[in-house]
């Protein structure tokens, strides 16, 4: 993380802390987290042979973030994130950071409006400021939760929500007549500030506002308005072009009992455009919008689950414009761009090539993830993800999905079924139109529960697979199909000691075309690829929970791939890592 | 049920807008781009006798059936100089493919006939055409020296006495006009440094920051074929305000001492045969002496020191340059801001 400014975002906090200096009764308490983390990655079998690469390297480091929750009044609450980071190997103070990692002061005026100033986590809907989630994620075993929870942690991401700077407030109403409730939530944010291109040229700061409404009409129905727009700053910077991308969206839901079922349902649909706005000022012209793009989008959905939650089942249809543009909720947390460099041997086979990403990377580099929204789609791999690269809000995809969850009475075992059948609304690159299917399903067994053990020990076994394909003519045709197993075995061996071994194998085969985009997002042309891969982790390692909040994790991984390609050799790695963390 | 009869609107309203969608298709045609290459209008030069003195510029209008990975060389019959061009498009737009007489590949255009070849990637066709280049470029930067009057009066200049040590004006083999600074020798006891010149600087009227403040230079190496193992250009920036030169008995400037604020670079090694034409952010000078703010200022430069380095036959460091002569010849040493000379 880089180093943030602390005097801008101290200021609101002192402000507030001298106001309130008066005060007596003042409460204070911490909590944080504390990690310790080293690696070691060795060179694997290769291809051809590697003499330039080192043969192992290790990193590590202990960091301890310290949260400090000042309450100078009731109601009010300061908070600082200090982030203590030493790195192994740092001697007397080298490589030791200190930064101000979080900051925000919240608090309720009146007992009636909440407010918060800072650092927020903001989540409106899956169309308007949504952070999906990461591609390959779908399945993964417990083995890997040392990883997961570092790259969230380290990136701010908590349930889908974009970690973002500003000032948000919400209030509600209560009637008693038909309209129950009435929710008002609103936000402004920077994600990003003005940023230097050349000595006299800044971009523009760019901004979010959004605000809600939410009603509960009566017992059953729920009616929600959300508004969202990212938009640069014209007079922040001295570029001549600045984003405008407002997004509305409206949703109702009702929710009705038929016997042992309750059955909910829910239309939505919003609008969105997107334009840059070209500033004319210094020739005296009116300013002129270009690159403008705009769509709808429409969801029918129904969520019926047994009043015993034993079975439940999510279905619907969905149709997202090609122009359907909400940087809020289109930004990917993977940036598959290739501008952050690969953390481990990011060059192999004597530094002739560039090592390509692998499934590797994708859990174990916090550095491949993004922070910031884009007002453009990013870039992503048609392996990990090609059936709904942005999530829900994907565009230019019409189709229909499923999910069905079976829960066993007893828990001891559980089972979820996804599907999705979707097609392109308008070809890219040809008339032709993509056709993508998914279907994904994962097995949880606590083989302990039925057998009467006294110690844990869950079996998961899951299966992702997605397909495209382009039919018509042959030079614009695609067919590629990808497949992802995930197993996982966790079995507790002695009080709060568990063994735990995963096995993720990654399989891609065909070809599809690369979609590369100017800067206004337009598609500038298309590459075509073909996919050979097979890509796998093995894991084993030793978990010890001191308590549900301290863990410590050790665990041996192989992990490579296998290119199928001549001129690209294969390349396969070794990993030993040792986490212990600590939940204050 | 109202919220099927609200969905099916709702549907209908999406499905309506997108039947008014008039595009067949997102992006180009994938079909032309895997398709056969056509050239639908071929090279031409909107100028073929530019005069880039009095800026003059070139345009160059081609035109091919689809999106392709272009190159457009430009190269002096005389001198070798090369001007390369690429791009991504269908067509060479002669108000957005220009030449202005600069140079990609030292030495520069001087008054001579061109050849123009525009070559298509993956494609055997290449198309030609010629121009004479009337007047050469004057290049926009602050100038350090030329060395076309010679030494700078205020330049100092401090050499070894040791064998075959060249540091003076020369003519035989300029980079830019009729002179360059050669900068050469070989050492008989074991100092790594040959010589040196010394510039005194007043840029206090430049707004670039480090970043996009360059230094360039021209660097000629190889005599008779033959390199010197690890010689190099050390070069030294002062923003000290000290006096220049008040100290006339020491070997050059005074605001190099270790006490003051000075920066570091060296173009190491200097390991080609002829002139290239190097570009050095003024944020990529490190740290030398921690006299001041440590913040590169480009205002602030008040002095700049190039020496001629390389490792010593003597001591066995590197016996090979026993029998060599050290050459790091400098011509056309120029400051611009924002990019480097050549990207002008």
């Amino acid at each position: 993380m880089k180093p943030v400014r602390v005097l801008p975002l101290l200021l609101p906090a002192l402000l507030i802390g001298s106001a309130l200096s008066a005060q007596t009764d003042e409460t204070v308490w911490f909590d944080g987290q504390s990690r310790s983390f080293f690696s070691r990655d060795a060179l694997g079998e290769m291809d051809r042979p590697d003499t330039t690469s080192p043969r192992n390297l290790s990193e590590g480091y202990n960091l301890l973030d310290l949260n400090t929750h000042i309450e100078p009044a009731e109601n009010l609450e300061v908070f600082a994130q200090l982030r203590v980071r030493n790195r192994f190997g740092g001697f007397f103070g080298a490589g030791t950071t200190i930064d101000v990692r979080q900051l925000r002061a919240s608090g309720v005026i009146q007992d009636k409006v909440r407010f918060s100033i800072g650092d927020l986590y903001l989540k409106q809907s899956r169309f308007t400021l949504f952070n999906p989630d990461e591609d390959l994620v779908r399945n993964e075993g417990e083995a890997f939760r040392a990883y997961r929870d570092i790259v969230h942690y380290e990136n701010f991401y908590e349930d889908n929500r974009w970690r973002l700077q500003g000032i948000q407030t919400d209030f509600s109403m209560r009637f008693d007549r038909s309209i129950r409730t009435l929710e008002f939530d609103a936000f402004l944010t920077r994600p990003r500030g003005s940023e230097s291109l050349t000595s006299t040229l800044f971009t523009p700061d760019l901004l979010m506002a959004g605000g809600s409404v939410a009603s509960q009409m009566g017992r059953k129905t729920r009616v929600e308005l959300n508004w969202v727009n990212l938009f640069e700053v014209p007079s922040s910077g001295t570029t001549h072009q600045s984003l405008r991308n407002p997004v509305v969206r409206a949703g109702i839901e009702r929710q009705d009992e038929m016997g042992n079922w309750t059955v909910r349902h829910a239309v939505e649909g919003g609008y969105a455009q997107r334009h840059w706005l070209f500033s004319q000022l210094e020739d005296g012209g009116a300013d002129t919008a270009g690159y403008r793009t705009e769509g709808v989008y429409i969801e029918l959905r129904s969520e019926p689950m047994r009043l015993d939650s034993l079975w439940s089942f999510h279905y619907g249809v969905r149709h997202v414009d090609p122009g359907f543009r909400s940087g809020g909720a289109q930004t990917r947390r993977l940036d598959l761009g290739g501008s952050v460099p690969l953390m481990v041997y990011p060059t192999y086979s004597d530094e002739v090539f560039d090592r390509p990403v692998a499934m590797f990377d994708l859990m174990a580099s916090d550095g491949v993830y993004n922070q910031m929204l884009s007002a453009t789609l990013m870039d992503f791999h048609p392996v990990y993800s090609n059936v709904l690269p942005y999530g829900d809000a994907t565009p230019n995809r019409q189709g229909v999905f499923l999910q069905v969850n079976r829960r066993h009475a007893q828990g001891e075992w559980d089972v979820q079924l996804d599907g999705g059948a979707f097609r392109e609304i308008i070809g890219q690159g040809t008339p032709d139109l993509r056709q993508f299917h998914l279907l994904a399903g994962r097995l949880a067994w606590r083989a302990g529960r039925t057998l009467g053990w006294n110690r844990t020990v869950d079996l998961a076994v899951g299966a992702d697979v997605e397909q495209t394909s382009r039919t018509g003519e042959p030079l614009a045709a695609v067919d590629l199909s990808r497949r992802v197993l995930d197993v996982s075995a966790n079995v507790e061996v002695a009080d709060r000691l568990f063994l735990q071994g995963a096995i993720k194998r990654l399989d891609a085969q065909g070809n599809e075309f690369i979609t590369e985009r100017n800067g206004f997002g337009s598609i500038r042309t298309f590459r075509a690829r073909e996919y050979d891969v097979s890509d796998h982790i093995l894991s084993a390692g030793l978990w010890y929970a001191f308590s549900d909040a301290v863990y410590a994790n050790v665990q041996y991984s192989g992990w490579g791939s296998s290119l199928a390609d001549p001129l690209q050799p294969d390349f396969n790695y070794r990993r030993l890592l040792f986490v212990f963390s600590v939940r204050l | 049920m109202n919220t099927l009869r609200i969905f099916l609107i709702a549907l209908g309203m999406a499905l309506g807008l997108y039947a008014c969608s008039t595009e067949e298709f997102e992006g180009p045609s994938i079909v032309v781009l895997l398709g056969e290459f056509d050239i639908l209008d071929s090279l031409r030069v909107t100028d073929s006798n530019p005069d880039f003195s009095v800026n003059d510029v070139v345009g160059f209008h081609a035109e091919f059936n689809k999106e392709v990975d272009w190159t457009l060389v430009i190269e002096g019959v005389t001198t070798g100089s090369r001007k390369v061009i690429t791009g991504f498009s269908s067509r060479l737009d002669s108000n957005a493919v220009v030449w202005t007489g600069g140079t990609s590949q030292v030495p520069f255009f001087t008054t001579e006939d061109c050849t123009v070849e525009l070559t298509v990637l993956d494609e055997p066709d290449t198309m030609r055409t010629e121009l004479t280049v009337a007047g050469t470029r004057v290049f926009e930067g602050i100038p350090v020296a030329d060395f076309e009057e010679g030494i700078p009066e205020e330049a100092l200049v401090f050499h070894q006495f040791s064998q075959n040590m060249t540091f003076e004006v020369a003519q035989d083999d300029p980079l830019m006009g009729a002179n360059y600074f050669k900068m050469g020798g070989r050492m008989g006891w074991n100092e790594w440094m040959l010589g040196q010149i010394d510039f005194p600087l007043d840029l206090s009227a430049v707004t670039a920051d480090a970043e996009n403040f360059y230094l360039n230079l021209g660097v000629l190496s190889g005599m008779d074929g033959a390199l010197a193992t690890d010689q190099y250009v050390n070069i030294l920036i002062s923003e000290s305000t000290a006096p220049f030169n008040d100290n006339t008995f020491n070997n050059g400037a005074d605001v190099f001492t270790t006490d003051m604020e000075v920066y570091k670079y060296q173009i190491r090694p200097v390991d080609w045969i002829g002139w290239r034409y190097v570009a050095i952010p003024y944020s990529d000078f490190e740290v030398k002496s921690q006299g001041g703010d440590n913040v590169r200022t480009p205002a602030d430069i008040s002095a700049i020191r190039l020496q001629c380095q390389s490792c010593p036959s003597a001591n066995a460091n590197c016996p090979e340059n026993a029998d060599v002569d050290v050459r790091t010849d400098i011509d056309f040493v120029m400051f611009t801001e924002n990019a480097p000379l050549l990207d002008q």
